[in-house]
This record gives structure tokens, sequence and C-alpha cells, in this order.
């Protein structure tokens, strides 16, 4: 199976954040979604990939190219668009269609006319008339329009309204059908990237605490309710990522769930009154408030 | 000997004539040298020669269904739900071809390793059947039904004999309630909640 | 470490791009340069200062335009990291803006200086001012290089917008300078057109330079580590 991308060994420094040693790969025809606080690096490891920022040091390899020698042909095949990416002020949409058009062979007229529709835009508005939702729309619409091998997508959905954010959804969700296509987008709708990754993968403070797929990364946590006095030291019971009690009423997020797990508990004299799945955003902060792996 | 696509399509213009539903999976039976006899139904009726003359496709599914992130419910577990409840319905009927992984993501707008998870345990409960370079089909079993409200029954038992050993319940606690419903018909609430 | 191909027709599309977006003030610019050179035409004493230093104000908007809106303005509006997210490479971009800068600033400058020498030789204005302004019009050309070269390599908008204005206010002591030359100021009046070793001297340090300058700002952009 080809990678979509491969880094490995990577860091780039910058005067006050570094992104340290990231080993990171995607096959093809996956669905990625980075999580992660502002300015934990989800968009320097976007720009390395898109060859818009060059790593210090490490291997970078994007659609089998390397990168930066290789960065036209990789940018050929790429989308990218960054949550401060602008378009040009003074043209209508129809000219930078047309300006795209004439740089990337694979433009599709008639899907772009679709996304159009679906997006609610107008070809001949100036994009200085563009509300902050449509500019996105704008932006991903010609991402979308060339059909991308990969599309590497910063913070799609942020700060548009519920509806403009369902038919980006909608549009990304286009892109599954093939199975030769990937993304790879960051989020701090958590809900988004639960609903349409494959993997998901945490960064904090420059490094990677998690890259897995999602279904067996939920299928680990729980948030077990128990009741009764035991309270469990975590440094003895390593699949526990946090403890909360209240009286009686025990709190455990267990990050390594297992039925062999409630079993031990039920033996130190917990009772367990239910053990449920966990989202991905309390996944996500009890994974950066324990400080650790997930 | 007829391939595999062939039988399956034998049993779309089955549906076609009208003997969809539940009763579906009765109507096929396979001989002993693999050809198709299909019996029963609504005077349908077909042997060895004339299979080949009534190959037709199934009608085009709408691979969407209704997810919903607000749900407690793992995705995965509401496609199994949704794919099992349009199986017992007989919306796809048995041997109906299922949306592929990926056009089932795109068209319900979730991630294709939920999909695809969601199909092997579709495939684990025996409700679909997955061929190797051909997709998935809607399991011929004769009394899928039956065998799905089965396990139905079997979850919620399970769950309600854990339930019953939380409250310290015997087995004669136990029996002695379903005497009593019994003896008070159905209109009688229960008392024991879950918590 | 750019060793893959010059890729030719996106730098086209990209210099027909920053022509596209410049086009507007690029005809104003021309407009008011012939105004000027009418001005310089009519031989008098007031319309020639006046159109003079019309013209002089022309070639710096042109030379300001034309860098702010293919450089600053890319770079201030985050339209940058769009067009390098295109298939080119930084030479690429580097060449894009090279070519798409001299098209967009030496179109009307050359337009201006042929008018400026066109309308010295066909008027009663001394012939020999051509050296002078040959001279002049070098060093808006140096100035323009220099500037061009700071806001490629300098993100800093600050910086910038010193340059453009250090580089072309020094035309003020260059004119003065040449004054106090008298190989260059003995012939401003003559009917003769009359190139000094030192006016061709100074000439060729201005083309050099210009060329040295923008040489040197490739090799710094195609080290640049981020490009958005």
């Amino acid at each position: 199976m080809s990678t979509a991308f491969a880094l490995s060994g990577v860091t780039k420094r910058y005067e006050n954040f570094a992104l340290r040693d990231i080993d990171l790969s995607m096959p093809e025809g996956q669905v990625m979604g980075l999580v992660g606080v502002n300015g934990a690096g989800k968009t320097t490891l976007l720009r390395i990939l898109g060859g818009l920022a060059l790593a210090d040091t490490g291997t970078v390899e994007v659609l089998g190219h390397d990168m930066p020698a290789q960065q036209v042909a990789a940018k050929s095949d790429l989308g990218f668009a960054t949550e401060d990416m602008r378009l040009f002020k003074t043209r209508t949409l129809r000219w930078h269609m047309d300006f795209v058009r004439s740089i990337y062979p694979g433009w599709d007229e008639v899907y772009a006319a679709d996304l159009l529709r679906r997006f609610d835009l107008r070809a001949e508005q100036r994009l200085a008339g563009f509300s902050h939702g449509q500019r996105v729309k704008a932006l991903l619409m010609l991402n979308f329009a060339r059909r991308p091998k990969l599309l590497l997508l910063d913070e799609p959905t942020t700060g548009l309204d519920p509806v403009a954010r369902d038919e980006v959804l909608e549009a990304l969700a286009d892109v599954l059908r093939d199975e030769a296509r990937s993304v790879l987008f960051s989020s701090h709708n958590t809900k988004d990237i639960e609903q349409m990754a494959d993997t998901i993968t945490f960064v904090h403070n420059g490094t990677l605490l998690a890259s897995r797929d999602k279904e067996s990364f939920l299928d680990d946590w729980r948030r077990v309710i128990c009741h009764g006095s035991w309270v469990p030291d975590k440094a003895a019971w390593p699949e526990i990522a946090a403890v909360r009690q209240n009286g009686s009423i025990v709190e455990l997020k267990v990050r390594q769930f297992s039925a062999g797990l409630l079993e031990r508990m039920q033996t130190q004299g917990a009772e367990i009154r239910s053990a449920d799945p966990m989202n991905l955003e309390d996944i996500f902060v009890t994974t950066v408030r324990a400080g650790g792996a997930a | 000997m007829l391939d595999e696509r062939s039988r399956l399509c034998v049993h779309a213009v089955f549906t076609v004539a009208g003997c969809g539903g539940r009763r579906h999976g009765s109507c096929l039976r396979r001989n002993a040298d693999g050809c198709l006899f299909l019996h029963s139904g609504r005077g349908l009726y077909s042997t060895k020669g004339a299979v080949h003359t009534v190959y037709m496709k199934y009608a085009q599914i709408d691979p969407e269904l209704f997810l919903s992130t607000s749900d407690s419910t793992p995705m995965y577990q509401q496609i199994v739900n949704q794919i099992t409840t349009k199986v017992m319905a007989g919306d796809w009927p048995a041997g109906q071809p299922l949306p592929s992984i990926r056009e089932l993501a795109s068209a319900s707008r979730v991630s294709v390793i939920t999909v695809k998870r969601a199909y092997a345990e579709l495939g684990q409960a025996g409700v679909i059947v997955t061929r190797h370079g051909m997709g998935s089909f809607v399991a011929d079993s004769p009394n899928l039904s039956d065998s799905l409200l089965q396990a139905e029954f079997t979850q919620h038992f399970d769950a309600m004999l854990a339930c019953a050993r939380r409250l310290g319940l015997s087995v004669d606690d136990i029996r002695q309630l379903l005497d009593d419903e019994q003896a008070h018909g159905a209109a009688e609430p229960t008392r024991g909640s879950t918590p | 470490m750019n060793r893959s191909p010059l890729n030719w027709p996106v730098i086209r599309l990209l210099v027909a791009k920053d022509w596209q977006l410049f086009q507007q003030q690029l005809a104003a610019c021309v407009f008011g340069g012939i105004v000027a050179l009418c001005l310089i035409g009519m031989a008098t004493g007031w319309s020639f200062y006046l159109g003079s230093l019309l013209l002089i104000v022309m070639l710096v908007c042109t030379s300001c335009f034309s860098i702010s809106n293919s450089l600053l303005v890319e770079r201030k509006e985050h339209t940058l990291a769009f067009v390098m997210s295109l298939p080119v490479t930084p030479l690429d971009y580097y060449l894009s803006k090279l070519i798409g800068n001299l098209v967009t600033f030496l179109v009307p400058f050359l337009a201006m200086l042929a008018g400026t020498v066109l309308v010295i030789l066909y008027t009663p204005l001394p012939d020999g001012l051509v050296v002078l302004s040959l001279l002049i019009f070098g060093h808006v050309l140096l100035a323009y290089a220099v500037s061009l070269s700071v806001a490629m390599a300098v993100e800093s908008e600050g910086w910038n917008i010193f340059a453009m204005i250090a580089s072309m206010l020094l035309i003020n002591p260059l004119i003065m300078l040449l004054g106090q030359i008298p190989a260059i100021n003995d012939h401003v009046k003559a009917d003769t057109i009359y190139f000094a070793p030192v006016a061709v001297a100074i000439l060729l340090a201005q083309a050099t330079l210009s060329v040295v300058v923008l040489a040197a700002t490739g090799w710094v952009h195609c080290r640049k580590k981020s490009f958005y």
C-alpha cells in the first residue's frame, strides 16, 4: 500500500515554539484528523507537508515525492488550505476558478459548478465582498474541484456557521468515495474529526501524543463510574488516566479498557455502576491533562 | 454451474416478482449440483434451464443512513443497528448487495473505518456476508430475522440478569416476578428499573 | 536543493496574474508620464521643471506600486500562501516575481525613457540633456532593484517602505552630485550628445549593480525556510 505522506524525524524550530521528532505516516485512501490546542503545531505540520515551510531536520515524503526537492510534482496533486490563506480581493471567484483551472489539468468544471451551488457562492462576485464563511468555502471549492490526491486542510470548519459547516463536511465526504484520495485535516471541533477521520492524531506542544485508528482508539477509552471507598493509585493502575472522587462516587477515565480490568477493580471492592464510551473531546482533554501518551 | 453473481441476480428477479420481505430467504434453495430452484412464493418457479433468462440487477438502494453525532451510541453501532433494522424490515432483502464501504461512508458522512467495523460486526452477527472481491450482501439465512430477534433477546436477558445480581435477586425471585407478570398480564408495570 | 526543472507554464501564469492585478495603476502612471512629457516638451522654464518633477514622481510611483502590489500586498493579505501552494518551487516563485516586476515596471519605465529622449531630441530642449536623463533613469532602475530585493528578502513592512523611500530620495543628492562633475554638467546645455567616460562608467555601474542585487536576492530567497 502506498503512503499519502510520511514524516520521519522531522524537527522545526521557531523562536517560541518547536515541532520535535515527528514520525508520522498515513496510507493512501485514509482520512486523518489532527487534534490539538492552539499553538500545538498542527498548522506547522501541515505547512511542512504542503511545502510552505522547510523542516530543519528529518525527511518528508508527500505522495511518493521527496520534499522539498520534488515539491512541484507533489504540489500538483495536493490540495492545501490553511485558515489564514486568502484569495485576491480585487478579483472575482470566476477569475480564481479560471486561474486554478489553467494550472491544474484535473480541474472538473462540472463538479466546480455543483460545489458553487451547494456552497451557495456567486462566481461573479469579487472576493472583497465575501464573508469569512464564503471565503473559506471559496478556497475549499477551488481545492475540491480539481480533485487532488491529498487534501491538507487546516481548520476547514472553524468560524463557519452550522449550515456552512454541514456543507463543507458533505463535500469532504465526497472524497471518501475514491480510495486513491486522502485527507489530513485539523480541527478544534473534535466532533468533525470523530465523524470523518479514520485515524486520529493528537498533537501537543510540538510532539505527537498519539496516532491510532479511530475505532480501536475510541474503543480503548471508557468512563467508569463506581461506588465504594476504593480509589485507585494511578501508579499501580497505568490503565487509568484520571480519577475523581466525590463521596462514594468515583469517576475513572480509563485509557486501556478491558473486561479483565473491571474484574480486577471489583476484586478491590469497587462496585461498577457504568462503563461508557467517551467522546473524542473528552479523551483528548483527559490525555492532555494526564500529561502522557494516550 | 452458476457463478455467484448470477445466483444473486436470480434473487433479484424473485424479489421483483413480489416475494420480498421476510419470507424471502426461504424462497430459494440450492440443489445437489449447485443449481437453483425457486419455489414457493407467488407461483414463480424456475429450474436449471430457465435461470439464465431471468438475469437482472437488484434495484439501486439508497446508501445513506441517518446517523447522529449527538447520539451517545457509537457511530459503528448506529450503522449496525440501522442496517439490522433495514434487513429485519425487509427493506434490504436477502442477497441484496450492500453499498460498498466507501459509498456508504460517503453518503452517510462517516469515516470509512467506522463502516468497515460495522460491516465486520454485521458479518459476525450473520446479518451480512462478505465475498472477497464482490462486496457484501445481506445474508441468506432462512431465519435471519428470528436469529436477530434471538440475539436481541439474549442481550436484554443478560442485562436483566446482571441487574438482578446487583439487586441481589435470586433465581427464585426472578421466577416469582415472571409468574406475577403472567398472572397480572402486561398491564402491570414491573417494579424494578435499571439505574 | 531545487533540482526540479523550472515550471515555466506556471511562472508565465503568475506573471500574467501580476500584470492583471497591476493594470489599472499602471495605466494611471503611464498617463501621468505622458502629461509630464507634454509639460517638458513645452520647453518653457516653469513647464520644464514641473514636467521633470512630475515625471520623477511617476517613475517613483510606478516602482512603488509594482513592488507593493506584487510582493508586499501578497504577503500582507496572505495570498502568498495561496500562490506558494501552487506547483512552484521557491525559485519558480522568485523568477515569476522578478519577471513580473520587470515587466510591470520596465514597460512604463522604458516607455517614459523613450518618451523623454524623443521629447528632448525633437523639441528646442538642448540635446545634451539626454545624458543627464539617462543617468537619472539609471538611478531609478537601481533604486527599484534595491527596493525589489529588500521586498523579497525582508518580511518587515517598515524596512520595505524605508528602502523604497530612501533609495528614491537619493535621486536628489545624485542630481546635485552630477552637477558637480564638469564632464557631465558642461554638456547638459549643449546641442550635441556627449557621453563623458565618467557618465558611461556611472551608467554601467548602475546597470551592473541592479543585476547583482537581483541575483543575490534570488540566492537568498531560495534559502528561505518558510513561504507564507
